[in-house]
């Protein structure tokens, strides 16, 4: 089986093959981003891409509080991990858990492994698609980048844009704006702040 | 944020090449969740399968189920058609195990706390680390205080193998199972010093002439078997007696239901059983043949005439004689139900005795309709840990010289007053298994106060329960199910039918969600850290059911193929009376100074302005463990206070109004709920279902729901002769909200 990240679109090639593989780049990042910050070489790496991606958008205010986050980090990935338990596994003692998962918010049992789960799987599977060994389900939002990320390289538009319409952008608006009464932490504030900038619906 | 920019701008200007960290090395370095495979067309996924094996834990009764699986994915459970005992019904909490199975509160991953007990912060971390960690600190105590001084609190299936490493292994006496030992354990052991039999709810219910329950609440507690034995006798014409200070959905089904005093059931069945003797209405050959002490009970329950128990019980004297007259009529084809959870007041083992002796005087044992074992399958291996020289060495129960009826393991006020005093030693080290003790012990304050100090707390559960937030560790637990680790058999529920018995297996319906392990697992990879690795008894759940069912000449894939339960020709349960006694006059009981004929020991009245604060089941939860389940709270999400209507009256309450409940020791409720305005419930009780108002923010579904009634039981009461506690000695007023 292919990773799906592996090369698609070699430079040189057209601006839309440049700008396909600078968006599942962009995917991939931000899926990392929403991963459990595990290897700490790679959430140092991770966290400095989001802020170059920060600054190359010229958003100025959070780059600033991704700075500031950083300049008073008590030691990577400690800090993050404790917040991504908070915000995304188990909290206790403040809001609760914001579960990263489609089903979650889309279905009207908000249940895992619900109808949404089944359908977003079977569509990675109509596009080719499967899930590596992983232990989430596949609505998980770093898993539906991933999945936008290997569409996108491939040049696949019109299916990633399908996605997102009919499956991603359903759920995500009222997972962002949970994530957002629930933490303040820079890192998960700016990431779901580009998630939303590179996934919603531009005319 | 710059919003005049769009993506696509961005994408077609923007250069990132440059940065420091080039977009491109990330990806590079990134290995993605999703990998490229052949192209498959949609609905060739659709196939949904009936997978057999499972086995209910929603309670404790384990229903057969089967599941239907599409994916990977449970979408229903159902009985399992094969099932001679719940056949294909599952109750609304069998239903409800699919939402348990994908509830999103679940724990998913090991977590370590970073923040304080009760205020945790969680981290995720690997298994090894929190192996590592639990093996370190658990050794640690171990060498530095000895064996006993871990206290380990399990329950359910899942928590037998760890239970028996921790007690039998490792070798510590401190063991309490406080879901059993403040449940049925008083029963079983009342039982078997009365009739040497531990009695479970093995009644006849469904040929009985008479079914006579005290306190049960069937149709709100639910065991599929069990109501289906009760309704048959029913339908076949059984007469109902309910003993109950509430209209319970027994009594609206009783011809007789006694609205009896809380605390007084013991005056009542002694009335009975004076009644029955002084007017030769009972058993008398049996008795003959079977009793022991019967003259010394007969004289000593003289006493308890109708009309001192009609005073003290508050029930007219008429009533009593005619309950009494009706079993004697009806006798020896009478179900006295032993009862399921019977902690009420701290003196439930004489009650207890009192059943047992009733029983016993109606003949009531062996025959049609009365106490029947039935006779279930023999042969199946009990896989064990190997039992430490040093095993049970500072038995604290033993040292203090009390409880001597208490149920297996150690009393568990025992454990909690000696943590916190640290007498007669140090108990340093808490594993809680399955178990939210916040919920089921009372003095919610002493608990906390074992737990905070510890040196180290390890709690395996499947919900992040209140418990769990006073843990150093939490582990994440398989469900029902994700596993294989019980094997439930028994026979057909009615004894009239054809006899059959049954070897069902608990097989996973699916696989294990997120990095959940099961306990065998988790256990062995403690005990190779605690320094136990030659004592492992079996690798895996798989092979303990293999070696469990070689005991009786099959295999997990040979019971699968037949549909996941194994049925056998079975036995006669009826008349195997030949070496049957009852003990009226128990002289073991003599011996160590606690009555020995079953004698009613008066309760403390309300305070003037105070109710009794009465607790028990709704059919749609089984307590906490099952409050938070998404689909069983949105059908019952709180509970209701039940109060008298005159007293709402008095009161100035309204049905529906809301209220703050206060007891006798100033301790409020830490939420709210409504008031069930009723003529069915006594004016000096009022009654809540147990298990809601749960208080961890992470059991979203559940949280700040209904009002924690355990948190209002702060008066402790100790059964002397099982050192159970007793849970209806408290007293609430009612305070109206807004």
């Amino acid at each position: 089986m292919l990773q799906a990240n592996s090369a698609v679109y070699t430079s040189p090639g057209t601006d839309a093959q440049k700008e396909a593989a600078k968006l599942a780049d962009i995917y991939t990042l931000l899926a990392q981003l929403m991963r459990y910050p595990e290897d700490t070489a790679n959430v140092a790496l991770l966290v400095q891409a989001q802020l170059e991606l920060v600054l190359a958008l010229g958003w100025h205010e959070e780059a600033e509080m991704l700075r500031c986050w950083h300049a008073q980090c008590q030691g990577l990935p400690g800090d993050l991990r404790i917040e991504y338990t908070q915000l995304f596994i188990t909290a206790a003692t403040r809001c609760s858990t914001v579960p990263p998962y489609a089903s979650v918010h889309a279905d009207s049992e908000a249940l895992l492994q619900g109808r949404t789960t089944e359908r977003i799987h079977d569509f990675y599977r109509s596009c080719g698609y499967e899930l590596a060994s992983v232990a989430e389900p596949a609505d998980h939002i770093w898993l539906q980048l991933d999945f936008l990320a290997a569409l996108v390289h491939e040049g696949r538009h019109t299916e990633g844009e399908q996605f997102l319409a009919s499956f991603f952008r359903p759920w995500f608006a009222t997972f962002k704006e949970k994530c957002f009464q629930a933490t303040a932490h820079p890192v998960y504030r700016v990431t779901l702040t580009l998630i939303d900038f590179f996934t919603k619906e531009e005319q | 944020m710059a919003m005049n920019l769009t993506r696509r701008n961005f994408l077609k200007t923007a250069s990132i090449a440059a940065a420091s960290v080039p977009l491109s090395k990330v990806a590079a370095r990134a290995e993605s969740g999703v990998v490229k495979t052949p192209q498959v067309a949609p609905g060739s996924f659709k196939n949904t399968k009936t997978v057999v094996g499972g086995v209910c834990e929603m309670c404790f009764w384990r229903c057969q189920l089967v599941g239907k699986v599409r994916d990977g994915r449970l979408l229903k459970l159902e009985g399992n058609p094969k099932s001679i005992d719940n056949g294909v019904s599952l109750c609304a909490r069998g239903n409800g195990g699919v939402a348990m199975l994908y509830d999103p509160d679940r724990l998913k991953y090991p977590l370590k706390n970073v923040g304080k007990r009760g205020e945790p912060k969680w981290e995720r971390i690997s298994w090894d680390e929190a192996l590592d960690i639990c093996g370190k600190k658990l050794k640690e105590i171990v060498d530095k205080h000895g064996a006993k001084s871990l206290a380990i609190f399990p329950h359910g299936s899942t928590a037998r193998y760890p239970m028996d490493f921790f007690e039998r292994t490792v070798g510590t006496p401190n063991v309490s199972e406080p879901s059993f030992f403040q449940c049925r354990g008083v029963r079983d052991m009342a039982y078997i010093t009365t009739l040497e039999i531990a009695p479970d709810e093995d009644v006849d219910m469904a040929n009985a002439k008479v079914i006579f329950l005290v306190g049960s609440h069937l149709g709100e507690n639910i065991h599929v078997s069990h109501i289906k034995g009760y309704l048959k006798g029913l339908e076949r014409g059984a007469k109902l007696v309910v003993l109950d200070p509430r209209f319970s959905a027994a009594a609206s089904k009783a011809h007789i239901w006694v609205p009896i005093r809380p605390g007084t059931d013991t005056a009542m069945l002694l009335a009975i059983m004076n009644y029955l003797i002084e007017n030769e209405k009972y058993a008398v050959d049996f008795v003959e043949e079977h009793g022991e002490g019967f003259d010394e009970f007969a004289e000593g329950i003289k006493e308890w005439t109708l009309e001192r128990a009609a005073a003290e019980c508050d029930v007219p004297v008429a009533q009593i004689k005619q309950v009494a007259d009706l079993l004697a009529e009806n006798m020896p084809n009478v179900a006295i139900h032993p009862g399921r959870h019977v902690t009420w007041y701290g003196n439930d083992f004489q009650r207890e005795r009192a059943l047992a002796c009733l029983t016993g005087l109606l003949g009531a044992v062996g025959v049609q309709g009365g106490l029947v074992k039935p006779k279930g399958p023999k042969g199946l291996k009990r896989i064990n840990w190997p039992k430490a020289e040093t095993a049970g060495e500072g038995d604290l129960r033993r040292m203090q010289d009390v409880h001597h009826f208490h149920p297996p393991g150690c009393p568990t006020e025992l454990i909690r007053e000696a943590a916190i005093s640290g007498d007669p030693y140090p108990i340093k080290g808490c594993v809680i298994w399955g178990q939210n003790m916040i919920q089921t012990i009372p003095g919610q304050d002493r608990t906390i106060k074992m737990l905070e100090q510890m040196d180290f707390v390890l709690c395996t559960d499947i919900m992040p329960t209140d418990i769990t937030m006073y843990a150093d560790i939490l582990l994440p637990d398989c469900s029902y199910l994700e596993k294989y680790d019980f094997i439930k058999t028994g026979t057909q529920w009615d004894f009239s039918d054809e006899h059959q018995q049954y070897i069902a297996p608990r097989m996973a319906l699916v696989e294990p969600g997120f990095e959940r392990k099961d306990s065998i697992w988790i256990v062995n990879e403690i005990a190779k850290r605690m320094g136990y690795g030659d004592k492992i008894p079996v690798v895996s759940q798989e092979e303990m059911m293999a070696q469990s069912l070689e005991g009786v000449g099959l295999t997990l894939d040979k019971i699968r193929e037949e549909g996941g339960i194994h049925i056998q020709p079975g036995e006669d349960p009826y008349g195997n009376n030949e070496d049957l006694l009852v003990y009226f006059f128990s002289e073991e009981m003599d011996d160590y100074d606690y009555p020995a004929i079953p004698t009613y020991i008066p309760v403390e009245p309300p305070p003037a302005g105070y109710m009794r604060l009465l607790y028990g089941r709704t059919p749609l939860h089984t307590f906490n463990r099952s409050i938070n389940n998404p689909w069983l709270i949105h059908e019952a999400p709180i509970n209701p206070v039940w109060v008298n209507d005159k007293v709402a009256v008095r009161l100035g309450l309204k049905h529906g109004d809301t209220v703050r409940l206060v007891n006798q020791d100033g301790v409020e409720s830490r939420t709210t709920t409504t008031v069930k305005v009723t003529p069915g419930i006594r004016e000096d009780a009022v009654y809540l279902y147990h298990g809601y108002g749960t208080r961890n923010k992470e059991m979203t579904f559940s949280v700040d729901k209904g009002v924690d009634d355990t948190s209002l039981i702060t008066k402790i009461a100790i059964d002397p002769e099982s050192g159970a506690h007793g849970m209806r000695n408290n007293f609430v007023k009612l305070v109206k909200v807004g």
